[in-house]
């Protein structure tokens, strides 16, 4: 081995090293700088990640000249956030396609009311929080959906007839880890006492085709499959289906009918995207404007008709493939008893072994 | 010299610093162990933990055997043998690891499901559907294997590449063949960072719960993520990760306590490994054939399915801000690197000069990031930060800064990940030290040269491919992740891997289809930048 160095050549090194160590810290220095911020704005966290939602947002700053920054993560994480951040928290605004979420905010004390004419006017009260510490966006109906050629129509009735003998082995349904079916079995317990709700989960599981997994498109996949006959799911995702850009999805799509279930008895379950000012927010007056904008009938318009969910604003008309699956009964229940009855519902889920 | 390296030596001070940054969010999350037992603990205990932790061991297990097995072979072969365009295929067989198993998830599932891409080529093909139910333990066992064997490959090829030719020679002076020499001389010392790579793929498995909640498998990360978002309870959730986490630690410490004893100093190892030799034709053949039915999985079938779902995205929006997305991922990803590897450095450091009881406490300790799901971890940082903000608020009114400066920053982004990839940079670097011995850094001390010097022209250059593996590691893992990001960035900050979430998300798995991609060439990109450094640099 040679031990001769060279001096320079070391020195010459060393400046390479020098020299990157420079560019490392106007890379730091650059990601961490932050920009100054003299503008009105409202920020937001939400978990609701369409860029339908993001383009409505630009819209309203084109509107008014409020600026509308956006964190985006898991809803659960973000009250967790907004909790730890306390006083001190950025955050205006928290949307949440959950009801329960929403109610969970609340109940950690992490929002306050909305004083708006304007949001009153636009949002029927039972979309809105008694005391109007949350509004609704936008709304989903989860239905059941059957296979156009092998299931007659008048065969289907409520949720509960699906925990007939005549069902065995023909029911689809994602896992008790998503909200929708956590939230759909809340409604039960809040309608009809935890007894009947867990029998029901009971009889759904004796039910079932296969073992819960997949998402809501899956479940209509394997139903025109023929792996099941009938699939819980979700009115949105119907319409993703059937407007996917993947022409196979759409065949399948359009090999599935709709059916509205309880319309004789209490109405189908739905579940909202909603919104509630944070607790601490310094830009509520501005964020209230959002608020007003969003359920107002331009942005009503565009959610209903981007992303086939229901328009809360009765001015607002349902997209027309949502109006093709016809008008329907809406389960009569107070939403804030969803978030509520979660808790007891994820158990019952564990309970009966739905996965 | 010898009083000095008694005393707290700058190294050990700097590397307490380190070990405390990354306790200190544990500490948190630990804290919580003390509050009540909750209600929804005794339910998750008495109707379904059993099960899930059942499922955790079933794939925890299966993925391990597999990589394990698979991987040392891919790597032993590579290391061992000459292969034709050798570099670009040890640079290929890492590149599955830049597909993020979950996303791999979706791809599987869009393959196998009724409909998927399988249906419709056996269609074409006129044969009748045949039905593989990939949403199965054994399907997650398969893809987890096939995106997570990288990790094995590389960390045991880094380990191969430098065990002195000599050994093996000794081995079959000795009488022994081949497999023998393999199987009772080789393997054995290579343990360490075999245990290392397996370690890291078994983690990574144990905390997953994006494919796992896709796949319908219920998991011990289920049993934490039920407990928190089913039954908002938090507390309930943070007892359940930190039991994960006490698990981990005392599996890992039992593991060094054996992998002590076993444990060779190897003044010889930069000893060159001599002409490689061309392997056998039956072994060629069956090298050849798994490398072409590995990469035909791992990358061929799902980059063609993310190809074709990318081509019938709907394009509005999906580019919006591409500039800045990748701004924010690289230059997120290149901090972080090379946090982990410094940090990696000085702790494999301190544990070579200095070996105690503490310094090895520490080399565990690292891993902790590591160890339970990372929304977990995302809270422990979270009111870590917010603590130190809230005790600096004094100095943040002189500075005019808002309240939560830090915590608001990217600072607590770049933090959470070096804490969290820790263990990928440490575990590498480390399978690199093991078998470099001290005798060159006394030799080189002793020649009048200082640490500095040292480090850099003695242990720098030796340490070169240990380095660079867990560079690749960290950065593409940085590259993918998730959790953390999306929890603990500031407003308006996107990266590739937030993107792929957004849609993904909202089963829009052709719009991810395109960040997944996108992904992926930025993987592909720096490893052949990794693999031009490397091979300017043969010593």
């Amino acid at each position: 081995m040679q031990m001769n160095i060279n001096i320079d050549y070391i020195w010459r090194k060393e400046m390479k090293k020098i020299l990157s160590i420079i560019i490392l810290a106007v890379l730091l220095v650059s990601v961490v700088g932050c920009g100054s911020e003299e503008e009105k704005m409202v920020n937001i966290y939400t978990d609701r990640h369409y860029d339908t939602d993001q383009a409505l947002y630009d819209k309203f700053t084109e509107e008014t000249g409020i600026v509308v920054n956006v964190v985006t993560a898991g809803s659960d994480e973000l009250l967790e956030r907004l909790s730890a951040e306390g006083e001190d928290t950025e955050a205006d605004l928290i949307v949440t396609s959950d009801v329960g979420r929403l109610y969970r905010a609340g109940k950690m004390d992490l929002t306050k009311a909305f004083d708006s004419n304007t949001i009153e006017a636009n949002v029927p009260e039972h979309l809105r929080a008694t005391d109007n510490l949350w509004t609704a966006l936008t709304v989903r109906a989860r239905v059941i959906t059957y296979a156009l050629d092998r299931v007659d129509p008048n065969t289907l009735s409520t949720y509960e007839a699906l925990t007939e003998p005549e069902w065995e082995g023909r029911v689809l349904v994602r896992s008790s880890g998503n909200i929708y079916n956590q939230s759909l079995l809340a409604s039960f317990i809040a309608l009809n006492g935890e007894e009947e709700a867990k029998e029901w989960a009971q009889g759904l599981v004796a039910n079932l085709a296969r073992t819960p997994k997949g998402n809501d498109r899956d479940q209509m996949k394997a139903l025109v499959a023929g792996e099941g006959d009938v699939a819980i799911v979700n009115t949105y995702y119907v319409g993703k289906l059937l407007n996917s850009s993947d022409e196979v999805e759409v065949q399948v799509g359009e090999q599935i009918g709709v059916f509205f279930p309880n319309q004789e008895t209490n109405g189908t379950h739905i579940n909202i995207s909603g919104a509630a000012l944070t607790k601490y927010g310094a830009n509520s007056e501005d964020a209230i404007e959002l608020l007003e904008f969003l359920t107002g009938e331009e942005a009503q318009n565009d959610y209903a008709s981007a992303n086939y969910e229901y328009p809360v604003n009765e001015a607002v008309e349902p997209s027309d493939l949502l109006k093709s699956f016809g008008e329907f009964k809406v389960q009569n229940i107070d939403l804030s008893l969803l978030g509520e009855y979660n808790d007891e519902a994820v158990k019952l889920f564990n309970e009966v072994g739905w996965q | 010299m010898k009083i000095k390296e008694r005393g707290l030596s700058p190294l050990f001070v700097i590397v307490t610093f380190i070990i405390v940054a990354i306790v200190l969010p544990s500490v948190f999350i630990f804290i919580r162990l003390f509050h009540p037992v909750t209600e929804s603990w005794l339910h998750i205990k008495e109707y379904v933990l059993a099960d899930y932790i059942r499922n955790s061991l079933v794939l925890v297990t299966g993925v391990g055997v597999i990589t394990g097995i698979l991987g040392t072979f891919f790597a032993w072969s590579l290391s061992k043998y000459k292969w034709r365009f050798e570099l670009l295929l040890e640079s290929i067989l890492f590149l599955p690891m830049a597909i993020p198993p979950y996303i791999a998830g979706y791809v599987y599932g869009g393959i196998f499901t009724p409909f998927g891409t399988l249906d419709r080529i056996l269609v074409q093909a006129g044969v009748e559907p045949i039905r593989i139910d990939i949403l199965s333990k054994g399907g997650a066992i398969f893809v987890f294997s096939l995106f997570l064997m990288p990790y094995v490959i590389l960390i045991s090829k880094g380990f191969f590449d430098k065990l002195p030719k000599t050994i093996e020679e000794s081995s079959r002076l000795l009488g022994r063949n081949q497999t023998s020499t393999f199987f009772r001389v080789i393997l054995p010392m290579s343990r360490g960072s075999l245990v290392g790579g397996i370690v890291l793929v078994m983690l990574e498995v144990l905390n997953d719960y994006g494919l796992v909640r896709y796949f319908g498998i219920p998991t011990f990360s289920t049993a934490i993520y039920q407990t928190w978002f089913g039954m908002s309870d938090v507390d309930g959730a943070v007892r359940l990760a930190a039991s994960l986490m006490s698990i981990v630690i005392i599996i890992l410490l039992v593991e060094q306590f054996f992998r002590g004893r076993g444990r060779l100093s190897q003044a010889r190892a930069i000893s060159d490994r001599g002409v490689k030799k061309s392997a056998s034709k039956i072994y060629k053949a069956v090298f050849y054939v798994l490398t072409f039915v590995y990469l035909l999985f791992s990358l061929i079938i799902p980059i063609t399915q993310l190809a074709w779902w990318s081509s019938i995205a709907k394009q509005t929006n999906v580019m919006r801000r591409l500039g800045s997305i990748l701004f924010n991922t690289i230059s997120v990803g290149v901090i972080v690197t090379v946090l982990v590897v410094a940090c990696g450095i000085l702790i494999g450091n301190l544990n070579r000069l200095n070996p105690s009881i503490v310094s090895k406490i520490y080399a565990r300790i690292v891993i902790l990031g590591y160890s339970i799901p990372a929304s977990i971890i995302a809270i422990g940082v979270l009111v870590t930060f917010i603590y130190v903000d809230r005790s600096l608020s004094g100095l943040y009114g002189i500075l005019d800064v808002k309240n939560l400066f830090l915590t608001s920053s990217k600072f607590i982004l770049i933090f959470a990940l070096t804490i969290r990839f820790m263990a990928i940079g440490f575990n590498s670097i480390e399978s690199g030290f093991s078998k470099m011995g001290k005798k060159y850094y006394e030799a080189s001390k002793l020649l009048g040269r200082g640490e500095w010097y040292t480090f850099r022209y003695v242990d720098f250059p030796i340490l070169k491919p240990a380095i660079l593996s867990a560079a690749i590691l960290a950065f593409v893992d940085v590259l993918k992740e998730l959790p953390l990001t999306l929890i603990l960035r500031p407003f308006n900050f996107d990266t590739l891997a937030t993107r792929v979430y957004t849609y993904a998300g909202d089963e829009m798995i052709h719009e991810a289809s395109v960040y997944s991609l996108i992904i992926i060439c930025v993987s592909i990109f720096a490893l052949i930048l990794l693999s031009f450094i490397r091979k300017g640099t043969k010593i």
